[in-house]
C-alpha cells in the first residue's frame, strides 16, 4: 500500500497499482524505492484527490496507454464509456481541478478524458452560448470584438 | 477556483487540439484571456500536425532510411512554415497565420484552384513514379528529390495516401524496413482501401520475416537492416576464419572462389569472383603487412548483409553448407 497526502494534509491509503497509474508517484516509487510516508501531492485537495483515487480504482485493471509514433486520425471525442461520462458529471470547479490534478499527477488517460469533456461542452457552440456555459464576462470593447470576427472570417467562410 | 479562464496555456491546448477550427475561433471571441489562450502559436502549430499529419516525422523516418531532405525543406519556399521556429524567425506569421495558409492550400475556396492543385499533383506524383522506376539502384540524390515532391504534394492533399505509400517505398527501396511499414501505417489509416499499400504492407512484413526470423529463428540482421544480427556476425566470424586458409586475415579471389563453390555447390566461375571481390573488398592489408586484393570480414559482413536483403532463405541456406543450424544459425 501507499499512502498519498493531499494539500490539506489528509492521508489516502491506495494500493500499488492504484498509485501508479499516476506516473508522478510510480517515477517516484520507481526512483526511491516503497516508502511507508506519505507521498505529499501539495497541489491536490483532498475533495479532488478522493475523486482522483475514486479514477483510479476504477480503472486499474486497464492495460498501459501506448502512444502511437504517429496519430494522423482526428481526434475522437465521441468515446466515452458510460462510466467515465458517469464520473465527469460534476460541478465546473471539480471539472478543471480534475484537469488540472490529472495533469500535475500525470494520469494520461484522465487527462484525456477531462480534455475530451470540456471539448464537448465548447463544440458547435457560439461564443455567447460558451459564455453562457462557463459563466465568461464578455470584456471585449465594440472595436476589438470587430477585430477579432475579423481575423476569424477565413475560419468561418469555410 | 478553477475556470476555464484559469487554465494553464498547455492544457488549454490539449482541449483546444480537440476542437474544430471554428470552435476555437469562437472560443477566442468570447473574452480577452480567452483569445490570448486561443491564439497561441503553439496551439496552432500543434493544430497543423493535427489535422495536416506530421511532417517532421516523416522527415525524420525517411532521414533513419538515408534519404535526408532537411537541405530541401529548409530552401524551399513552396511550403508554409509548418514549426514554430519557423513562424518566429523566418516569416513573422503567427501561428494561426501559417495554419490559415496552409488550410487554404488544404480547402481552396475556388473550384478552379481545386483543379489546379489536383492536376499540379497528379504530375508531380507521376514524375516522382518515373524517378523510382530503377528501384533500389537510382542514386540518393533521386530519393531524396522524389521524397521532397512528395512534401510538395502532401502541402496541398495531407490526407493523400500514395505519398506516403511512395515515402515508404522509397525506404523499402533503401531497406529501412521500420520507417517503410510505419509510413504503410499512417498510410493506411487515411485510406484503408488503397491497394498498393496492402501490397507493399504484405511484402515488406514477408521481407521483416525473413530478415528478423520467425517462429523462434535467430534473426539474421540488426534492427537498422545495415548489420549482421548477434547471431550471423559470430557464424560469419567462424566462417571467415575456416575459409582464410593461409591465415593472413584477408580472403583472397582463391579463398573467395572456394565460399563460392560452398554455396553454390559448383566452381565460381571468374567473373563472379573477380565482381564479388571488387563490390564488397578492394586492397586489404594483410596480418603480415602486404597488401592485396580481397575481401576483410567487414567485406564479408556486407556481403551477407546485401544478400539478406535480397533473399533472407538463400542466406540461411548458405550457412547450412558452412555447417550452422539455419534456424538458430549456432554451430551444429
Amino acid at each position: 500500500m501507499v499512502t498519498l497526502q493531499s494539500s490539506d494534509k489528509r492521508d489516502f491509503q491506495v494500493s500499488m497499482e492504484v498509485a501508479k497509474q499516476s506516473v508522478l508517484i510510480k517515477n517516484l516509487i520507481d526512483d526511491l524505492g516503497e516508502t511507508e510516508e506519505a507521498i505529499p501531492l501539495p497541489n491536490v485537495t483532498s475533495k479532488v484527490l478522493q475523486k482522483v483515487i475514486e479514477y483510479c480504482e476504477h480503472h486499474k485493471h486497464d492495460p498501459p496507454v501506448i502512444k502511437d509514433e504517429y496519430d494522423d486520425l482526428p481526434k475522437r471525442s465521441d468515446d466515452i464509456s458510460p462510466w467515465d461520462e458517469q464520473y465527469m458529471k460534476v460541478d465546473q470547479e471539480m471539472l478543471f481541478e480534475i484537469l488540472l490534478a490529472s495533469n500535475y499527477m500525470d494520469i494520461k488517460p484522465l487527462l484525456d478524458l477531462g480534455c475530451k469533456t470540456v471539448a464537448n461542452m465548447i463544440r458547435g457552440k457560439s461564443a455567447e452560448e460558451i459564455r453562457k456555459m462557463f459563466n465568461i464576462v464578455d470584456d471585449f470593447t465594440p472595436e476589438e470584438k470587430e477585430q477579432i470576427k475579423r481575423e476569424n472570417e477565413w475560419a468561418e467562410a469555410n | 477556483m478553477a475556470a476555464i479562464e484559469l487554465l494553464p496555456q498547455d492544457l488549454f491546448n490539449l482541449i483546444a487540439l480537440k476542437l474544430d477550427i471554428a470552435d476555437i475561433c469562437a472560443v477566442a471571441l468570447t473574452s480577452r484571456r480567452l483569445h490570448k489562450l486561443a491564439r497561441c502559436d503553439e496551439l496552432w502549430i500543434g493544430k497543423i500536425v493535427e489535422d495536416f499529419g506530421d511532417r517532421d516525422l516523416i522527415v525524420d523516418l525517411l532521414t533513419e532510411a538515408g534519404v535526408d531532405i532537411v537541405g530541401n525543406l529548409n530552401a524551399s519556399t513552396q511550403l508554409v512554415p509548418w514549426k514554430l521556429q519557423q513562424q518566429c524567425h523566418d516569416s513573422l506569421l503567427t501561428g494561426m497565420e501559417c495554419y490559415r495558409d496552409r488550410f487554404v492550400r488544404v480547402f481552396p475556396a475556388s473550384g478552379d484552384d481545386r483543379l489546379t492543385y489536383a492536376r499540379d499533383s497528379e504530375e508531380a506524383i507521376d514524375q516522382v513514379k518515373l524517378m523510382l522506376r530503377d528501384g533500389p539502384k537510382a542514386n540518393d540524390e533521386v530519393f531524396v528529390e522524389a521524397a521532397y515532391r512528395l512534401v510538395l504534394v502532401q502541402e496541398y492533399f495531407p490526407a493523400s495516401a500514395e505519398c506516403y505509400y511512395l515515402w515508404a517505398l522509397i525506404c523499402y527501396m533503401n531497406n529501412a524496413l521500420n520507417p517503410s511499414t510505419t509510413l504503410l501505417d499512417i498510410g493506411h489509416s487515411l485510406d484503408s482501401d488503397f491497394m498498393p499499400i496492402r501490397e507493399l504492407m504484405a511484402e515488406v512484413q514477408s521481407m521483416k520475416e525473413g530478415v528478423h526470423g520467425t517462429n523462434g529463428d535467430a534473426p539474421l540482421l540488426d534492427a537498422t537492416c545495415s548489420r549482421p544480427s548477434a547471431q550471423l556476425a559470430r557464424a560469419l566470424a567462424i566462417i571467415f576464419q575456416r575459409l582464410d586458409r593461409d591465415r593472413d586475415g584477408v580472403l583472397n579471389p582463391s579463398e573467395l572462389a572456394a565460399m563460392i563453390n560452398i554455396t553454390n555447390g559448383q566452381p565460381a566461375p571468374y567473373e563472379l569472383v573477380v565482381r564479388i571481390t571488387n563490390e564488397f573488398g578492394g586492397q586489404i592489408q594483410t596480418s603480415g603487412g602486404r597488401r592485396v586484393t580481397g575481401w576483410n570480414p567487414d567485406s564479408l559482413a556486407n556481403f551477407f548483409v546485401a544478400q539478406t536483403l535480397e533473399d533472407p532463405k538463400e542466406t540461411r541456406q548458405d550457412l547450412a553448407k558452412f555447417g550452422f543450424d539455419p534456424h538458430t544459425l549456432q554451430s551444429n
